[in-house]
């Protein structure tokens, strides 16, 4: 068991304002995650506000700064982070509505346009034949709508109308696998000053995602398909 | 309380500022790569303007051209090229990377592209160097 | 110009570059030591061929320098009526350099 030295981010719009950093000595457990952390330590302090839901990383409401980089709380074991400071900010290049809580309004603002459906044929097993009624199996998407993408992207930073990673990644996947989705809808979207690109391939988006998502990637996939057209077919990946 | 004595408090906005593309702190291979590009790129925009300055020496006839090259051929100058040469090889070099990317091309291997620009352009500014020395 | 197509001029320009900078700093500054005098630079520049390629290099790096210039200041949110000014003074700006650019030839 070690102690460690947490500095958060906190701030009530009218009541903490500016800004500051509240620092709080915890002792951790090997397993101990930051998100045990918050939990633990809103016993003591219920003003101390952060989104969470699922803990095991598949719902996407936990992501936060962890020593600058964006992760989700929930599986984001503090022994790891090998630090004896750990400093617990909310991600960038979103509103701050309290907190650890951004505004994940402009994110689904531009995210939901797109219509990316949520299922896509499961490309695991590939061998066993799916019974008859079934036809083809399914798994969910992998982007869990998180907004880690958007707060490492240095082009969201500077310019709040650039269609951003997750909305970009979601029009790529419709073009790759449509389900009934208008591709040249989408592709229209994306083939825009503000769409696919306004991107520079920092790809700062694809090392963050926790789940292997690879907007960046994607980026460049909507990229050569607008230059080249090969997949107009919409085949799957 | 109802929805209409419900307000929610206005959200604090991040301000849009390009101090962001220079965020270090957090940068991964491809962050690195978009940072040194743009920064290489605007050097040579400045460069651009330099040269074509510089270059006006030939406007104002022979003797004015050769004064502009006695100048040139000081150590520092020539210390400065070398570091000219640098930034062209690294931006030619990263942006071939990019183009190769935009075409759907080694996305996948993005950081080992880089290391292989960077290498190589390292490598371009030694020759040049030796020759130069 | 559509976005798609600045990016394709973008990268085709860029990659035109590596060979015509490579040229240009080769032939110039490498190659038998340089251009060294006055002299040499006259005699160089009086071969037709040459004067076709420093000329298309001046109207590319030109070209790509301020295409580049413009797709950094765009990523900083202009209005739309900034973004338009944005683009006419850096054209304007590219008109006079490579007019300048020429008139230096014309020098020698």
């Amino acid at each position: 068991m070690a102690e460690v030295t947490f500095k958060i981010y906190r701030y009530k719009p009218g009541a903490i304002d500016p800004p500051r950093y509240d620092t709080y000595r915890v002792s951790i457990e090997p397993h101990t995650t930051v998100l045990d952390v918050l939990e633990h330590l809103r016993l003591d302090d219920p003003t101390l506000t952060y989104r969470h839901s699922c803990h095991h990383g598949s719902c996407g409401t936990c992501g936060m700064l962890v020593n600058g980089k964006e992760v989700l709380a929930c599986v984001t074991r503090v022994a790891d982070l090998k630090t004896d400071t750990v400093v617990i900010e909310p991600l960038r290049h979103q509103p701050l509505i309290s907190d650890l809580v951004v505004d994940m309004t402009p994110f689904f603002e531009k995210y939901e346009p797109v219509g990316m459906p949520y299922i896509r044929e499961s490309e695991y097993l590939p061998h066993s034949q799916p019974p008859e009624e079934v036809g083809a199996y399914t798994r969910f998407e992998n982007c869990l709508e998180c907004g880690l993408c958007l707060s490492a992207c240095p082009v969201v930073g500077s310019d709040p109308d650039y269609l951003g990673p997750a909305a970009l990644a979601a029009a790529a996947r419709v073009v790759q696998e449509p389900r009934g989705q208008d591709v040249p809808t989408v592709l229209a979207m994306v083939d825009t000053e503000e769409g696919c690109w306004r991107c520079h391939a920092a790809m700062e988006c694809s090392e963050v995602c926790p789940n292997d998502v690879d907007p960046g990637g994607l980026i460049m996939f909507l990229r050569r398909e607008l230059l080249t057209g090969t997949s107009r077919s919409g085949g799957k990946r | 309380m109802n929805a209409e004595e419900y307000r929610r408090p206005a959200p604090r906005l991040p301000a849009p500022q390009a101090k962001e593309w220079l965020a270090f702190s957090k940068r991964g291979v491809g962050g690195w790569a978009f940072l040194l590009h743009r920064l290489t790129g605007l050097v040579l925009v400045f460069y651009l303007f330099l040269h074509l300055a510089v270059l006006s020496a030939l406007a104002r006839g022979p003797q004015a051209y050769q004064a502009m090259l006695a100048f040139m051929d000081s150590p520092l100058i020539v210390a400065l090229e070398v570091g000219l040469i640098a930034t062209i090889a690294f931006h030619a070099l990263n942006g071939i990377r990019l183009v190769l990317m935009g075409f759907g091309v080694g996305v996948r291997a993005h950081k080992a592209l880089f290391w292989v620009a960077f290498v190589l352009a390292a490598g371009l500014t030694a020759l040049a160097a030796l020759a130069m020395f | 110009m559509r976005p798609k197509t600045q990016w394709l001029w973008q990268a085709f320009s860029g990659l035109l570059l590596v060979f015509l900078l490579a040229l240009h700093l080769t032939v110039n500054h490498f190659a038998a030591g340089g251009l060294l005098t006055y002299e040499d630079i006259v005699a160089y520049l009086a071969q037709p061929w040459v004067r076709v390629l420093e000329t298309l290099f001046l109207l590319t790096v030109t070209y790509h320098a301020l295409a580049g210039v413009r797709g950094i200041l765009l990523d900083l949110n202009l209005t739309t009526a900034a973004a338009r000014r944005v683009t006419l003074g850096l054209t304007v700006l590219g008109v006079l350099i490579c007019a300048y650019g020429l008139w230096l030839f014309t020098t020698l």
